[in-house]
Order: structure tokens, then C-alpha cells, then sequence
């Protein structure tokens, strides 16, 4: 029998620097693992001492993606923290920021990322010219996400305008309505792409291993900004008692950390929300997953893709519905003035790749004493580690290059946002 | 009016990577027809913006094997990549995003490229001296460029 020695160092299409490494001979595995080799970022270390105005700002550095998200996160948490209650109108600004977010994401990782793979290309590149229309709606969609971002919360990236109990400026109510339109009329162009990756999913593999999912959860919608804990295992969990879901520890091969709840290891993401959220889907989204088959409870972590491609559809429509509900009863809101006390608040939001904690604690002057931060990546590197001992025997039989193939596609489907490097070309004249 | 950018990409927080960002704080008295946009690690972003504006100057740091602080005006086609990173957001080649941008038909008519020749690209905040006294020089060699572009609006 031959033997198999894949050594994936630094893992292209997805955020940050991770290696996948596989051995088979005789055909059996030997060794398969996923090793994580970036250095800790310190963030809760340096926010202690900070006041408690600053942690939002400070925290969204963590990510130049999930910037928005980790802003509500940090804000929640203050929030809890100090008790200070937030209007209606801004919370529903809010659930626009995220989606705006989740949609800048998603569109950028199927667009960019996996749209390569669907079509077994290297990169987007090549497909420029064989299916320029889709690449275009792509660019289109995302500019559209960047913009929409923007509009409610300041910036596309390491927003301005969401601070501790709402908004230092509200968008208008003319730009409220004329994002309004411009999210109607890029529905045709969602379902150009959707019905492109819908053709060619069958690219994605048909593979199940049952594990554990955790998201947000909620009664009455499909929860992104707010909710309780919720697990397909366990139903669901204060907030406040994230610590005993999440139950990170350390391993050997890895800088970030694993975690664990009910079984070896669980998934959290688009899939983990679509799972646990499914009936509050919009109508349009919800028809988009029967096309794919996606239907609770899916085990196949590909389908997170599917997942992120029919949760773009419901921000689309969600957006639309929440902004009819703002300029019903629009108002100038005044900003909003604090009064810092001590105490303990866990924030959760549901951003693009998972759920996200941050907690803090403050003193009576409302400085940080202490914060912890659970990322969605970290809690999903054991669910790929389990993935790949379940996923790599079943590929034996082919060639090492579509086994490597395979392996990364598997951790693409995570999409997973490890971390931050430089910017800075590097040329050669031509003679 | 036919419009033109000036764009920064760099990150200031990886020293010398930062220059295309800096300079941007130098520019001043330029014409109405050129916009100042600072990308800085907005990656594929800068798809949208090429879509914007009939020409643009993008200026970063590049490595072209020059003296520290060295200046170079170029266009796109003088220049092949050396390096070997794709379309990650967080390590971008501006030239893989302007070819796919020609590709896609929306490439403005006019690129430039600015290029400063780093020194060091380590984590650290500030310029290497040679590249902070380079910077006027910079900004001059770019007002150079956009004025030199034609504005049929004046």
C-alpha cells in the first residue's frame, strides 16, 4: 500500500496561519492534525485599567473582519456591566450593523475564498473570464455590504458611531431609505449567485460526522444580536454561564485554545445558527436551504457554506423589514450619558464565524479590571481537529493531491479568521 | 468631471509598511478633481474604489530592491509580483487586485504606482529615518503625477 505525507504549512484562502498535517501508510491513518501556530494577541491583558468607554474601541482591533461584532459584543458586556438599558430604535440599528457584517463576510469568503474551489481553480482569478457575470454580482454584493456597514455604523471597519447605550450618530432617515431600496434591488443579483453555487455544489463533500452545535437562540427570531445560549444537544443556557459551555483547555499542537461542552468537541457558525435558528429564517432564505437540502439538523460541516450563502439572503430581507420598523417611528434619540459603576457583564453576539463572548469587569470608577474575550474560530478548532480523524481515513483511496485538497476545502468551510499580517508588495523589474 | 485618487495602503502599526499612509497627512493644495482615499489595510476593497475614478495614483511601500527610502513612479505593467501571497484580506498584492480589476473591465485608465522602498516592515509604530525623510519627496512626486493628468473640467 502507498503512503500518504501531506504537510500543509500555512494553509492559503483563510485568515491568519494554520498547518494541516496527515500521514497514512498501509491505509491507515497514522497521524492527522491541525495545528494553529499563532502567536496569543495579549488583547485582555492591555484593556485592564481602560475605561470602560474605550474597551469598545479598543477590543474591535481584535479583528479587521469581525470588527463590527466585537464592538457589540464589548458594548453588551459594558452594558450588563453597568446596568444601562438601550432604546428600542437602537437596538434595532444594531441588528442592522450585524447584518451588514455578516454580509460583507460571507459574500467576500463564498465570492473569494471557496468560489475557487467550487470551480477547482486555484484562485478567482480564472474564473474572471470564464464566469465574469458572477464575479461581478460578487463585487457588487460586497461593495453594497461595505457601504450599507458603513452607513449605520460610521465605518465599514472599527466602527465610530456604536458606543455604550446606543449611538453616537444615527444614520438618516433618507439613508435608511435608500439603502432600503438598494437592498430590494440586490436580491436578483443574490439569487445570480446563489443559483451559481447551487449548480456547482455538488463540488462540496458529502461528508457527516454528528457533533454539537452552539448558537445564539431566541423565541422570536433568527437570534444574531441577542438570545440565549443554545445548543442541539442541551437546549439552552444563560449568557452569563458561558464559562461551563465554552470549557476552553489547552492542547500541544495548538497556540489558541480548544473547547468543549457535551461531546469531544462542537461547531459554532452560520451552520451552528441555521441549525438551531431554522424556522425564523426569512422566506426567501428559507427557500434558498430547500434548494440545497439544508435542513436541521445538518452534520456535514461543508454545508456551512450553504449556511452562510442562504444567512446572506436573510440579512437582505431582515434589513429591509427592520427598516420599515425604524422609520415607522423614527427619532432624533439624545446621545446617551453614563453614570460608570462596578460590576460584572457578559456580552454575546452571533457573528459571521460563531458566537462571540467578551466579558468584563469593572471598578466603581469604570475601569477594566478584568476581561475575557471567547472567539468563535477558537471554539471550532477541535470540531476540525475531530472532522479530520473522521474525514481522513475515508480518503485514502484517492490521489495525495485531492486528499490534501479535501483536507483544506474542510477548514475553508470553517472559515476560519486566525489572525493579522503585513501589507507590502514585493516585485522584480521585467528585463 | 473626470476623476482621480489618490490612494494610501499600508499598515502604520508594521513600521516602513505605513509610508503610503503617512504621506497622505503631506498632501495638500490638490486640485478638485483628485480625492484623497486611505485604504490602508482594506484589501479587496480597493476593487470598489477603482471602479470610481477614471485615474489613480496608489501609493505603498514595495520592494523593489532599491536604496532606503528610494522612489519609484511606475505603472502596473513595469512590474511582475514576486511575491507569492493571493487575495487574503489580511496580506493583499495590489497587483493580482488590479489585474483582476482590468479583467473585469473596470480598471480606471490611468494607474500609477508610488512606490517607497522599505527599510524595515517589523511590528512597530513610526517610520525607519530614511523613509520619514523621503516623505516631502513623496508627496512632491505624487502632486507631480495628478497634475499631470488631464482634467477636462478646468
Amino acid at each position: 500500500m502507498k503512503e500518504i505525507n501531506i504537510n500543509v504549512e500555512h494553509l492559503t484562502r483563510v485568515e491568519g496561519h494554520g498547518n494541516i498535517v496527515m500521514n497514512a501508510k498501509n491505509g491507515k491513518v497514522e497521524k492527522v492534525m491541525w495545528e494553529v501556530s499563532e502567536a496569543p494577541r495579549l488583547f485582555e491583558a492591555f484593556v485592564r485599567g481602560k475605561p470602560y468607554h474605550q474597551l469598545a474601541r479598543i477590543t474591535s482591533r481584535i479583528c479587521g473582519i469581525c470588527s463590527i461584532g466585537h464592538t457589540l459584543a464589548s458594548l453588551k458586556a459594558t452594558e450588563a456591566a453597568m446596568d444601562i438599558e438601550i432604546s428600542e430604535q437602537s437596538q434595532l440599528l444594531r441588528r442592522l450593523a450585524i447584518h451588514g457584517e455578516n454580509m460583507q463576510s460571507h459574500i467576500l469568503h463564498l465570492g473569494y475564498l471557496i468560489s475557487p474551489d467550487l470551480f477547482g481553480t486555484g484562485s478567482v482569478v480564472p474564473l474572471v473570464r470564464t464566469h465574469t457575470d458572477a464575479v461581478l454580482a460578487v463585487v457588487k454584493l460586497h461593495r453594497l455590504a461595505n457601504e450599507f456597514s458603513e452607513v449605520v455604523c460610521g465605518r465599514t471597519t472599527h466602527p465610530t458611531n456604536l458606543i455604550p447605550g446606543g449611538f453616537y450618530k444615527t444614520p438618516s432617515p433618507l439613508k435608511l431609505q435608500e439603502y432600503r431600496q438598494k437592498l430590494l434591488d440586490s436580491v436578483e443579483t443574490a439569487n445570480l449567485v446563489a443559483g451559481i453555487i447551487l449548480d456547482n455544489a455538488g463540488a462540496l463533500p458529502d461528508f457527516t460526522r454528528e457533533t454539537e452545535f452552539i448558537a445564539l437562540t431566541a423565541k422570536d427570531e433568527y437570534a444574531l444580536y441577542d438570545g440565549l445560549i443554545g445548543s442541539t444537544d442541551a437546549g439552552t443556557y444563560p449568557v452569563d454561564e458561558y464559562v461551563s459551555v465554552v470549557n476552553e483547555f489547552v492542547v500541544p499542537q495548538s497556540t489558541a485554545k480548544y473547547c468543549k461542552n457535551k461531546r469531544e468537541a462542537f461547531m459554532v457558525g452560520a451552520l451552528a445558527r441555521l441549525n438551531l435558528n431554522y424556522d425564523h429564517l426569512s422566506p426567501l432564505a428559507k427557500q434558498w436551504a430547500e434548494k440545497f437540502g439544508l435542513k436541521p439538523v445538518c452534520h456535514n460541516p461543508f454545508m456551512n457554506n450553504v449556511a452562510q450563502l442562504v444567512e446572506f439572503v436573510h440579512s437582505i430581507e431582515d434589513s429591509v423589514s427592520l427598516i420599515d420598523r425604524l422609520l415607522e417611528d423614527y427619532k432624533d434619540e439624545p446621545r446617551p450619558e453614563i453614570t460608570p459603576k462596578a460590576g460584572r457583564g457578559v456580552g454575546a453576539v452571533d457573528v459571521p464565524r460563531g458566537i462571540l463572548f467578551h466579558e468584563y469587569v469593572y471598578d466603581s470608577d469604570g475601569n477594566c479590571a478584568r476581561a475575557n474575550c471567547v472567539i468563535p474560530t477558537n471554539q471550532n478548532h477541535n470540531n476540525i481537529q475531530h472532522d479530520f480523524e473522521a474525514f481522513a481515513p475515508t480518503l485514502l483511496d484517492k490521489p495525495e493531491k485531492e486528499i490534501e485538497l479535501n483536507m483544506e476545502m474542510l477548514v475553508r468551510a470553517y472559515d476560519p479568521c486566525i489572525s493579522c499580517s503585513t501589507h507590502f508588495l514585493n516585485v522584480e523589474w521585467k528585463r | 468631471m473626470e476623476m482621480t485618487a489618490i490612494i494610501g495602503i499600508g499598515n502604520t502599526l508594521m513600521s516602513d509598511d505605513g509610508a503610503g499612509v503617512r504621506v497622505l497627512e503631506l498632501l495638500d493644495d490638490l486640485p478638485d478633481h483628485v480625492r484623497i482615499v486611505e485604504l490602508a489595510t482594506g484589501g479587496m476593497n480597493l476593487l470598489h474604489h477603482l471602479e470610481d475614478y477614471d485615474s489613480v495614483v496608489i501609493v505603498d511601500a514595495v520592494d523593489f530592491g532599491g536604496g532606503p527610502g528610494e522612489i519609484r513612479v511606475f505603472g502596473p505593467d513595469e512590474v511582475r509580483t514576486v511575491k507569492t501571497v493571493g487575495y487574503s484580506l489580511h496580506d493583499l498584492d495590489i497587483l493580482k487586485v488590479l489585474d483582476l480589476a482590468a479583467r473585469l473591465g473596470t480598471l480606471p485608465s490611468s494607474v500609477r504606482i508610488a512606490a517607497i522602498q522599505p527599510v524595515s516592515l517589523e511590528m512597530k509604530e513610526g517610520l525607519t529615518p530614511p523613509v520619514e525623510a523621503a516623505l516631502p519627496e513623496l508627496a512632491r512626486r505624487i502632486s507631480v503625477e495628478v497634475a499631470g493628468q488631464k482634467n477636462p473640467g478646468r
